[in-house]
């Protein structure tokens, strides 16, 4: 049959293959086109001519708020001079995510990271030694109160700056102390203050409780692990008998000294004198830490061992909770305190560390500063605050003061303007200023692998607060494992020739 | 015989180029890292300095890790009972399923519909089930007059909430199963119905050799599974609860790289996972011979 003129000589087929593959290629290129104009944008613009600082930090809520409004009033003053633009990226995992970015070469050029993460990260080479630029900028050691100092400090090197820093204490409820004045007073204890001693505590414990017709209790005095079981705090309570996390002598972590032992026998001890079971099952059903349900906003815990930010959370949850704020019992009553800080830190390979430099100097040595929040309560206003009671302007203070002040932290630097303190919003400023600055201060250990090692710690208090294992025999136990940990770790480190820890 | 030739290698080049993107991928993110983690294995690595070789270290630190062992009993442990016992219940709701029932599809949704469930939503809805104080499971037990356990709190109780909770998602499983059984040919039943045989000997007789290729096929995907426990406890039970009872391989091989910065052991460790669900595998395939029947092969 003759083809028809003008007819493709191809069989069908072909045509079909062709057009086909035609028309995949076309998808492709449109799909192309399509993502780069209407794809994902940054939901806010950075400006072009300036260096865009990338700021990765954990804060969201009225803390990251005020963090922004800070870094507003940096990059429309300093920044804006400099060329510099700092951008603030709100970062969940932030210490991982940190280790990730860096090992890729693509870090962050700012991290706001946790206090146990510096040593751990400068032991690994990831964060930039600061210090030549503290010695140039000025800025001495000296100016950080020691203890948070000694928390941005690894191999005599500052790794990191100390911004809003924090000291544990015991905040308690008084008005349940007076529902229980006479059972505290018969004994022999006063409900008009807080416990000095761990064995004053347990008193306060013993006496302090309530439970339901079925036995089940539904009012403890305190719960040594909250916020969660195993939230925060558990690992403090060596530190209350006088115990240190590292004995520099041996290098060791001396887990199954008595320190410890004491410690940890306390814990078992209030479970013993109320029942594990029943103790387990009342804190099972205990409420998130950050919500109006928290069992001290409730009345179903009357202690907890927390830091500043917890009287900014009363403020939000519970104003009307009559609190009092004292130093967490001790063994002998000395005022031991647990410390930490967030620290801001350059990553190694970031690509802007010197327009990051220009905004931490600006934070610890630019003058006293009025900065605008909307995230400020409503009875702090935008611009005042209270002294004695009294309604008085906002007073100026330095950058990093004003982050503290609006997260009701203490201050990080040694000598701390005089209305930080004089205005402070939080009641408890005080207790938590003088633990920080008392010579008791105590922070987590320097050890490059401390993560590892905690780990293994937990799962002895874990055991100890969950099951009738021994205590002293558990934690001989967990000594030969974290005994094993630190050979491993001192062995990786002389491995790269670094000394450990 | 030329122009063939170049077309032939033309249709190659251009087969090639169309599953590139797969080709490239699959190097990239697969095989790469699978040769790497291999020689990782054998070196110190923190992802942030160059690997050190440090030969059989790895290993000899492998061999006295207390922890290695824990994971080991338990994951075992969870995968001896929780297999089994999954198996059993999966069938049970597929043969029961495949009866005609009212609401057939219904329950037969019902069934399924938790293994779409994320997974952390599921640890997170379990988490207050297990409640001691306010969960269903513990106010159900009070209403027959038992005192429930602290489920996730309680190193007596760790690992069976775990292995309680495995049991609500054998819905995949459970469809499996359903297909198996509708391919088993009415006319056997009927066959053995004239023979004079029970509910039960119909069910041993018939059913299960029918479908014993499907429960192969199951136990394998329940092994390899059942070995990879993960999610649901890491987010439930984080480090395992008291004793460390609920703390599984996976879990402590993820701890070990990304809490730990241990890469060049947690490569080894994850050699050592597949090394295990290989041999089981090949176990499970071995056993096969005496109870796998298939339709058409000669025996």
């Amino acid at each position: 049959m003759p083809i028809p003129a003008g007819a493709s000589r191809m069989p069908v087929a072909t045509r079909v293959k062709h057009a086909a593959n035609t028309a995949l290629w076309v998808m492709i290129v449109l799909a192309t086109v399509a993502l780069i104009a209407f794809g994902p944008r940054s939901t806010h613009p950075l400006p072009k001519d300036r260096t865009v600082v990338t700021y990765w930090e954990k804060w969201t809520d009225f803390e990251g708020v005020q963090m922004r409004d800070l870094i507003q009033q940096f990059n429309q003053t300093v920044g804006a001079q400099k060329g510099v633009y700092v951008d603030y990226v709100v970062t969940t995992q932030i210490d991982f995510k940190t280790l990730v970015a860096v090992a890729g070469g693509n870090p962050p050029d700012l991290v706001g990271l946790f206090p146990h993460n510096v040593a751990s990260f400068a032991a690994r080479g990831a964060l930039e030694d600061l210090t030549p630029r503290l010695d140039a900028a000025g800025i001495g050691r000296d100016m950080f109160v020691p203890i948070y100092q000694y928390g941005c400090t690894y191999h005599d090197r500052m790794y990191a700056v100390p911004l809003t820093p924090w000291s544990l204490a015991l905040y308690y409820n008084k008005d349940l102390f007076e529902e229980f004045r006479d059972a505290l007073a018969a004994a022999g204890v006063d409900a008009d203050r807080a416990p000095a001693t761990l064995e004053e505590l347990a008193v306060y414990c013993r006496v302090m409780y309530r439970e339901d017709e079925r036995g089940n209790l539904t009012m403890m005095a305190f719960v040594p692990g909250l916020p969660e079981t195993l939230g925060w705090y558990w690992h403090t309570w060596p530190l209350w008998y006088g115990g240190e996390f590292w004995d520099e002598d041996r290098g060791r972590v001396p887990i199954s000294s008595e320190p410890f032992v004491r410690g940890l026998q306390w814990i078992r001890d209030l479970t013993d004198a109320f029942g594990q079971n029943r103790v387990l099952r009342f804190e099972s059903g205990l409420a998130n830490f950050n919500s109006p349900d928290n069992p001290f906003m409730t009345g179903t815990v009357a202690m907890v061992q927390q830091g500043p930010w917890f009287a900014h959370m009363i403020q939000e949850y519970a104003p009307e909770i009559n609190y009092g704020v004292a130093p967490f019992p001790t063994g002998d009553g000395s005022p031991i305190s647990y410390n930490g800080q967030d620290a801001l830190a350059i990553p190694v390979g970031a690509a802007h560390p010197d327009e990051a430099w220009i905004f931490i100097q600006w934070l610890y040595t630019a003058k006293p500063i009025h900065v605008r929040s909307k995230a400020r309560e409503p009875q702090f206003g935008y611009d005042f605050a209270y002294q004695n009671g009294a309604r008085v302007p906002m007073p100026a203070l330095r950058p990093v003061e004003w982050l503290c002040w609006n997260h009701y932290k203490n201050s990080p630097l040694a000598e701390p303007e005089p209305a930080f303190l004089a205005t402070h919003p939080n009641p408890a400023i005080a207790v938590h200023e003088r633990l920080a600055r008392s010579s008791f201060a105590k922070t987590d250990p320097r050890i490059p692998d401390w993560t590892e090692i905690h780990e293994e710690f937990k799962a002895a208090y874990r055991d100890i607060w969950g099951s009738p294992v021994p205590v002293r025999e558990r934690l001989k136990d967990c000594q030969r494992s974290v005994d094993t940990l630190v050979d491993l770790a001192r062995r990786r480190q002389e491995r790269y020739g670094l000394e450990f820890p | 015989m030329i122009r063939r030739t170049r077309h032939a290698g033309g249709t190659t080049w251009t087969g090639l180029a169309w599953i590139s993107p797969w080709l490239i991928g699959f190097t990239c993110f697969t095989l790469v890292p699978v040769g790497l983690s291999a020689y990782l294995s054998f070196c110190q690595f923190n992802a942030l300095r160059p690997p050190v070789f440090t030969g059989t270290e790895n290993l000899r630190t492998l061999l006295h890790d207390p922890l290695f062992a824990k994971v080991l009993w338990n994951t075992a442990i969870y995968a001896l009972v929780a297999l089994p016992l999954g198996t059993v219940l999966a069938l049970f709701y597929a043969i029961l399923l495949n009866m005609r029932l009212p609401g057939q599809v219904l329950w037969r949704a019902m069934i399924f519909l938790p293994t779409l469930v994320p997974l952390v939503a599921v640890a997170m809805v379990w988490q207050w089930m297990f409640n001691g104080r306010f969960g269903l499971i513990n106010q159900a037990l009070a209403h027959l007059g038992i005192d429930g356990p602290n489920w996730l709190s309680d190193p007596n109780w760790t690992m069976a909430s775990m292995v309680v909770l495995s049991m609500w998602a054998v819905g995949h499983a459970m469809v499996v199963y359903l297909a198996g059984l509708q391919e088993v040919p009415r006319a056997l039943y009927e066959a053995a119905e004239l023979d004079g045989a029970t509910a039960t000997q119909r069910l041993m007789m018939v059913t299960l050799p029918m479908i014993s290729p499907t429960i192969f096929y199951n136990v394998i995907v329940g092994i390899i599974v059942s070995w990879q426990i993960f999610v649901v406890p890491y987010v439930m039970i984080p480090g395992g609860g008291p004793g460390r009872n609920a703390y599984f391989y996976t879990m402590y091989l993820y701890d070990t790289a990304f809490v730990n910065h241990r890469f060049g052991y947690a490569c080894l460790l994850s050699w050592v996972q597949l090394v295990i669900i290989l041999a089981l595998t090949a176990l499970a395939a071995r056993v096969s011979r005496t109870w796998v029947h298939y339709r058409g092969a000669e025996r």
